[in-house]
């Protein structure tokens, strides 16, 4: 089962009841969504972004690793709206979400959460944090103990400290 | 040499006990075979053909006395008491138990060693020259800044997963010692500006299964945005490099596939964000780690010890032949850097005892300052010797099988481990390197052939850089039988270049027979003075097909006689 650790000022905490799921593709499915917490998939933002503000609640962005550059820096008017931003690992081993993060983070100004999905391993949440990921969605539950004592214990770490950047 | 300071020392003891707990999650079940792979890759864990290899960083090739001898000390108590340097500058452990490695490296972490990335598709061990700081032909000593890139580069948040392992190499010479055409990226020092060195950068080289040379991306680089400039190469490389084939995934594919314009155009729109920022290098910090590589106590030299390393050489015909071979100058008048052959008759190249390390420790406590380095063609150097000491060393060394006087002749092979221990390899790279040298084992032949180098890959991935050997030998497997394709007039340095196949590939019982005629043709066709690869330049391939065409008729009359 999924589960969310988010980082809050203090602490890294399990989150109980995560409200968002990944909406539709297509926009036939976009438009009969009940209400709820959605993250769209960029094809479907950048269709229907008119729509999805209109529907007077939060909504997020899920992006895939090959989202192009380009395509972060034309939504950067809009990055305020956006509640989360999912970033996608198919496998952990796909850092192309990495770039993205520091994009959305350095350049961007993307100052909502940044979450994790996919492929999250304990062995990755180093480079995910201090990329500025602030929430990462667990695949196993009895794995989460161990991150979020992982996420702590990273917060006095020398691999945290980058130097040169 | 570089000294960790508190947070330097910290990290890597972080990554070790990291490491260690991985190796427990994978033992236990929690980490898969397939997460594993990668992370214990990214720490430099192989599994090999007979054991697990551990390939240990000696960051741009310096090493102490020290750390030498807790090399000798690990790898008699953990392998079978003997180490391979590689063409990275790393040293290998081929014999090891998986579950003694974290053990290994909280024991590296006290002598301030480590193996981060040494293999993964990151950014791998920084190489450079092995005469960085002494070269009479040096702008720059490219050792602070290596070490700055090694740290840029350890455990690189956004760098860890690259599609495919980034090779850098920087040099600050005029003389090209350290390949730079066929790294992923290159930096070479190429003049000044107002505030100080720049740099040329090359991208996009390689040799392996794909051999490209390197295009020059950028020149004038000042030194202060170098890693700006990297940061923006390598993030355009892990946002579009291919990532479905992991043989269409290196960088230079990409700048193949782009082109040279657009790559550049893409590097230079990341980098225009990217310039100026937090990865800007500061004067203090420069100088802050070149404080640790302030030359040494040199002393002046005197007339006395002049003159008598003349009487010696006329003396001892045999230490008049080692300083031909192993000398390199120094910039420091009285000075020379010594290279100590890892290529005595009958040794696998690059491989050294634990003996050997302990000897070469001895000698650099004795004679350089405790330091040493490792040279990319597997040799190791001792970089500071007084020339009135020259031939005290040589009577030192070559009690350990390390003064052979070979260096840059034909037994001073560049040789990976090929099928006796990589699970990579299609045929074996050791056992033709050992028929090499016993066939031309005669010092008065290996000096008469002059300057040569062979270079022998026991498959296409290239660790023994056939590509740019004079001669290369490449390994390939037919129809599981160990074959060796031969390509002739490669070379490293300033105008590298790759070799040219010259014929069908011969079966291993025939390659000494092969170089044997190649030479053959060499001395009856080279004019007064003319090394190999100029006598090759000159004649072209033409009259050395012949040798190949003889070695195939043999085998295929020997095939028919079988049958």
């Amino acid at each position: 089962m999924n589960v969310l650790i988010r980082e809050s000022a203090a602490d890294f905490q399990l989150v109980p009841d995560d409200p968002w799921r990944i909406a539709p593709k297509e926009a036939d499915a976009l438009l009969s969504l009940p209400k709820g917490a959605w993250l769209y998939p960029l094809a479907a933002w950048q269709k229907e972004a008119a729509a999805i503000s209109a529907r007077g609640e939060p909504f997020g962005l899920w992006l895939y690793p090959d989202t192009p550059p380009i395509a972060l820096e034309a939504l950067k008017p809009r990055l305020v709206d956006f509640a989360v931003i999912a970033l996608d690992f198919p496998v952990f081993t796909d850092g192309r979400a990495y770039s993205l993060a520091r994009l959305l983070r350095e350049r961007l100004g993307y100052t909502g959460e940044l979450r994790a999905v996919g492929h999250v391993l304990l062995d990755t949440l180093l480079f995910t944090r201090r990329l500025g990921f602030d929430a990462w969605i667990m695949r196993e539950r009895q794995h989460v103990d161990e991150a979020i004592a992982h996420l702590r214990s990273l917060r006095q770490s020398h691999m945290m400290r980058h130097p040169y950047q | 040499m570089y000294r960790y300071n508190p947070d330097d020392l910290a990290l890597i003891r972080e990554r070790a006990a990291q490491f260690r707990a991985q190796v427990a999650r994978w033992r236990s079940g929690a980490l898969r075979d397939e997460e594993f792979r990668p992370l214990r890759l990214q720490n430099g864990l192989y599994v090999q053909r007979h054991a697990p290899m551990l390939r240990v960083a000696v960051p741009y090739g310096m090493i102490s006395a020290v750390q030498l001898r807790k090399l000798a000390d690990i790898s008699r108590r953990y392998d079978k008491g003997f180490g391979h340097f590689t063409t990275r500058h790393n040293l290998q452990l081929n014999w090891i138990r998986i579950e003694d490695a974290p053990d290994i490296l909280d024991e590296l972490t006290e002598v301030e060693m480590h193996s981060i990335q040494t293999s993964g598709n990151c950014i791998r061990n920084i190489t450079t020259d092995p005469f960085a700081g002494i070269a009479p032909d040096e702008g720059m000593d490219p050792r602070p800044l290596a070490e700055i890139l090694r740290q840029w580069s350890a455990m690189h948040p956004e760098f860890s997963f690259l599609p495919r392992k980034i090779k850098i190499a920087i040099s600050g010479s005029a003389g090209d010692r350290v390949l730079s055409w066929y790294h992923d990226i290159a930096l070479r020092l190429d003049g000044e500006d107002e505030e100080g060195a720049t740099f040329t950068v090359i991208v996009g080289g390689g040799l392996g299964r794909t051999p490209l040379r390197g295009q020059i991306i950028e020149q004038g680089l000042p030194w202060r945005h170098l890693l700006s400039y990297l940061e923006a190469i390598v993030r355009v490389f892990n946002l579009h490099g291919r990532r479905d084939n992991p043989y269409k995934a290196r960088l230079k594919i990409l700048v193949q596939r782009l082109g040279l314009a657009e790559f550049s155009r893409q590097t230079r729109d990341e980098w225009a964000h990217l310039k100026g920022g937090p990865a800007t290098l500061t004067k203090a910090e420069y100088q802050r780690v070149a404080a640790h590589f302030s030359p040494p106590a040199y002393r002046s030299p005197t007339a006395q010890s002049a003159a008598r390393l003349t009487t010696r050489k006329t003396a001892h015909p045999d230490f008049a032949r080692w300083l031909e071979r192993a000398v390199h100058p120094h910039k420091i008048p009285g000075y020379a850097a010594v290279i100590l052959s890892l290529k005595a008759p009958g040794q696998a190249p690059g491989d050294i005892t634990a003996a050997q390390m302990e000897s070469v420790a001895a000698l650099a406590d004795d004679f350089s300052f405790g330091e040493a380095r490792i040279a990319h063609e597997q040799n190791l150097v001792l970089a500071d010797v007084e020339q009135g000491r020259l031939f005290e060393l040589w009577q030192a060394a070559r009690k350990d099988a390390l003064a052979t006087p070979n260096t840059g002749l034909l037994t001073d092979m560049i040789c990976c481990p090929g099928g006796d221990f990589c699970d990579l390899a299609n045929a074996r790279s050791v056992a033709i390197a050992r028929a090499i040298q016993t066939r031309f084992a005669d010092l008065d032949t290996l000096f008469d052939l002059g300057e040569i180098s062979l270079n022998i890959s026991g498959c296409v991935n290239a660790c023994g850089h056939h590509h740019v050997g004079n001669i290369g030998i490449l390994g390939v497997d037919r129809q599981s039988e160990e074959f060796y394709q031969i390509t002739l007039g490669g070379s490293q340095g300033s105008a590298a270049h790759i070799g040219k196949v010259i014929g069908p590939a011969v079966p291993a019982a025939r390659v000494v027979d092969v170089v044997a005629r190649i030479l053959a043709v060499y001395r009856r066709e080279r004019r007064p003075d003319e090394t190999f690869l100029r006598t090759f330049d000159r004649i072209g391939s033409a009259p050395f097909k012949p040798c190949l065409r003889a070695a195939d008729a043999e085998t295929r009359a020997e095939t028919a006689a079988r049958n």
